[in-house]
């Protein structure tokens, strides 16, 4: 295929080029890291991580956090293995620095030290976010909206350019084909005198801090100290003042998030986003926009990121906010009736060819002959080119349930005949189903243990008695699963059965096919390559039943064996790269 | 270019015995959702007279009848149960005999070609398995990726179209048929086979002077 672009060779384009990442230790963000150090060994990262805990200066603390990455996270097992522990670590000494600072403080949490170390800087990819679906809004505010301004603030001071990561569905509740732009002050439902992203962001502040002020009012205050130190003493934690700081801080944020959260799903909804997530992306975009000036600006928008197709392995996934729930429920649950539009596209994207995405965009961003205070977005999804409707989504779940029960053998029997897959349903079947059972099972509950109750003490029914709480506490644990299914149904019906839209991704399809030959296997994005039956059966829900189903039934996900990686942390240093860093 | 030889391998009768309509009923039995389910296994009920009477008297509409009875299914089910019925059925009815005749035509450096008129879904496994060059069987048509219950057999001229694409020289290939919807292959290829013929084939095999072999009880011609 032939491209406008003529011929572009990612490599070439960022080979000797310097990028400041955030958000290197999310889903995305590893991928993204991992495929970076073995495919662009010639450009130069510097990684923007919180410290972590323990002893030493902050950027120490900060390596010791890459260190750990690299030794435990599946997403560098292949590096470990091909490079082996020496030449991995020799790989990141060479082309990775670490500096420590923090998102959602005033000049992302730099020293003025490395914030002056850090130039000559090309680009910032500010990949870091909060992708909880429903985050409380101070958090959201901070990490989604403050942290993409500072990362736009800072790339303004170094002269670089940013790539900001945002999400496809920042379009919200829409409907038909949604294009590659970003619209000023967009609200999917804006009201008649138009939609201010800056007022709605002074009006979230507001809410919020009326909110806080009301936590730090004196009653409420000790009201909430008093239920800290409740607390603290059912827990048998000690006394002393930085665990009851802890506690304090806690109870403070449950009183605010429990005034402001309802009210910030409502508002969010109100204006036509599905949750609080797409509604702080979608302000952050606007507010790029209105505040970008000269800086060049690309938008990446992942649709939902999903386990890994090929790199860094078939099936690896992290985190829990994406459809895993639902499937979950579908494989490992009773959930035989998922409310959905059978047409609906779901536009899902497997996070390795986010990563190619990422790397396809931060070349065309700094490329020469970009234009400054231009604004490209760039959809990442495969809802155009290789549509998933959610009829074959439900079907290749259910498909895929069959398989990992393992090999079916011997003549027909009746679990053949009667064992039921699940379909996409009617909102009148789901509610006959699902809601239904949870409210018997709560029924159920409370009636067992009021019988529980009027048994105790009697002279014959004790053992009655112990038998009725026992299928009490049964069907209260029945009830609560089934509640927490409903939850994952409703924070997932905007995706499955409203917004029926696709999102267009002819520039990241423009941007590979202008790669050299050499570098489609490595770059390419060849969305319609992916054989989704293939995918998601043999990959994607083993995948999920390995990495994250085990972290939905509350157990750890599995983490490789540590396979220690000599890095001389000293090397990581921003300062000392300084040093000895070619430019191109 | 040279043209090499090719073993063709009729699957129904050589290698197994006819299972078309079992697995388009094993298929079929999953269907999900229960209002579905309960009505395709009715339409079942209900055209079991007509399939008796189709398998006594024409296999061609049996085949027919069991294809309709899998519209609406998608094309990942039918695919991915086929795979299952494979490897839960039809794996361990393999015949050692027509094995044995297969795996001889590869030691001679014959590609080996499959032809059915069962459905694709589960021959494509059989297909991996016996790493077959080519496979010939009955297609589903597939709208939307949801069967309509169309079946397409194969063409009767497949075996010359495919040979010149991929070339093969049909006088200078084995064919192994079982009954006498085989003729024309068996009359295209240079060293023709009856392997338990039909009592039509048998007729022809013997009047054209060609090899019968009789595998044992096991091959259901």
């Amino acid at each position: 295929m032939s491209s406008p672009l003529g011929t572009r060779s990612v490599r070439e384009t960022l080979a000797g080029k310097r990028l400041l990442l955030t958000g290197a230790t999310g889903f995305l963000g590893k991928v993204w890291l991992a495929h970076l150090l073995e495919h662009l060994p010639e450009t130069h990262w510097v990684l923007l991580l919180r410290p972590g805990g323990g002893r030493g200066a902050p950027d120490a603390r900060a390596g010791r956090r890459l260190a750990d990455l690299l030794e435990t996270s599946p997403a560098f097992r292949g590096l470990r293995e091909r490079l082996g522990p020496d030449g991995l670590a020799r790989r990141v000494e060479e082309r990775v620095r670490v500096v420590a600072g923090e998102l959602t403080a005033p000049d992302l949490g730099l020293s003025p030290e490395a914030r002056a170390a850090l130039e000559p800087l090309d680009a910032i990819v500010n990949l870091a976010g909060l992708t909880d679906l429903d985050p409380p809004i101070g958090e959201a505010l901070d990490v989604n909206v403050a942290g993409a301004l500072g990362a736009l603030e800072l790339a303004r001071s170094c002269g670089a350019a940013l790539l900001h990561v945002s999400t496809a569905y920042v379009a919200g509740q829409r409907q038909g084909l949604v294009p590659e732009e970003v619209v000023r002050d967009y609200a999917p439902r804006p009201p008649l005198t138009g939609f201010s992203a800056e007022r709605e962001l002074a009006d979230l502040h507001a809410l919020l801090a009326r909110a806080e002020a009301e936590a730090d009012d004196q009653r409420v205050a000790s009201r909430l100290e008093a239920r800290a130190e409740e607390a603290r003493r059912r827990l048998g934690l000690p006394a002393d003042a930085p665990t009851r700081a802890r506690f304090r801080k806690t109870e403070r944020r449950r009183f605010i998030s429990e005034r402001v959260d309802g009210e910030t799903r409502e508002r969010a909804r109100s204006w036509g986003w599905p949750n609080v997530y797409t509604q702080t992306k979608s302000l952050a975009e606007s507010l790029l926009v209105e505040r970008q000036g000269e800086v060049p600006l690309a938008i990446a928008r992942p649709a939902i990121v999903e386990s890994s197709w090929r790199d860094p392995f078939p099936g690896w996934k992290e985190g829990l906010h994406t459809s895993a729930p639902i499937t979950y429920a579908i494989s490992e649950g009773p959930l035989r009736a998922l409310p959905a539009r059978p047409d609906l596209i779901l536009d899902v994207i497997p996070v390795d060819l986010v990563a190619r995405g990422l790397s396809l965009i931060s070349a065309a961003l700094l490329a020469p002959g970009r234009a400054n205070g231009a604004c490209t977005v760039y959809h990442l999804g495969t809802s155009t080119e290789n549509p998933l409707p959610m009829r074959r989504v439900i079907e290749l779940t259910s498909l895929a349930r069959r398989e990992q029960d393992g090999p079916r053998e011997g003549a027909l029997s009746w679990r053949d005949l009667l064992e039921l897959d699940p379909g996409a349903s009617s909102e009148g079947l789901y509610r006959a189903t699902l809601p239904l059972w949870r409210r018997v099972a709560k029924g159920g509950e409370r009636i067992l243990g009021e019988v529980a109750r009027g048994l105790e003490g009697g002279r014959l029914g004790g053992r009655f008695a112990e038998r009725a709480a026992s299928e009490a506490r049964r069907a209260g644990r029945l009830a609560r699963d089934l509640s927490s299914i409903e939850e994952a149904v409703e924070r997932f019906r905007p995706f499955v059965l409203e917004n029926a839209c696709r999102f267009e991704s002819a520039r990241v399809a423009a941007l590979s096919a202008a790669l050299p030959p050499g570098e489609h296997s490595t770059f390419g994005w060849d969305v319609i390559a992916l054989d989704w039956s293939r995918y998601w059966r043999k990959v994607h829900i083993p995948g999920l039943r390995r990495w994250v189903y085990p972290r939905l039934e509350g157990k750890r996900a599995p983490r490789d064996e540590r396979v220690a990686v000599p890095l001389d942390l000293h090397r990581l240093r921003l300062s000392e790269a300084e040093l000895d860093r070619p430019r191109a | 270019m040279s043209l090499r030889p090719a073993a063709f391998f009729r699957v129904e009768g050589v290698l197994l015995p006819p299972h078309t309509l079992r697995c388009a009923l094993y298929l079929g039995a999953a269907t999900p959702g229960i209002p579905e389910r309960l009505a395709r296994w009715g339409g079942w009920l209900a055209s079991a007279p007509l399939a008796a009477g189709f398998a006594l008297a024409d296999r061609r509409r049996l085949r027919r009848l069991a294809g309709y009875h899998l519209r609406g299914l998608s094309r990942d089910r039918i695919e991915a149960l086929g795979t299952e019925y494979f490897d839960r059925f039809l794996a361990s009815e393999l015949h050692p005999g027509g094995l044995e005749l297969l795996k001889r035509a590869r030691a001679d450096g014959k590609a080996i070609v499959l032809c059915s008129r069962g459905l694709r879904a589960a021959l494509d496994p059989l297909c991996q398995e016996l790493q077959a060059e080519h496979l010939v069987a009955s297609e589903l048509e597939f709208r939307d990726g949801v069967a309509t219950g169309q079946i397409m057999e194969p063409d009767s001229s497949w075996a010359s179209d495919w040979a010149a694409e991929a070339g093969v020289s049909l006088p200078g290939s084995f064919g192994y048929g079982a009954d006498l919807a085989d003729l024309e292959l068996l009359e295209a290829v240079g060293y023709p086979c009856a392997v338990n013929p039909d009592l039509g084939l048998r007729r022809r095999a013997r009047a054209a002077n060609w090899p019968v072999l009789d595998l044992g009880r096991e091959v259901h011609a």
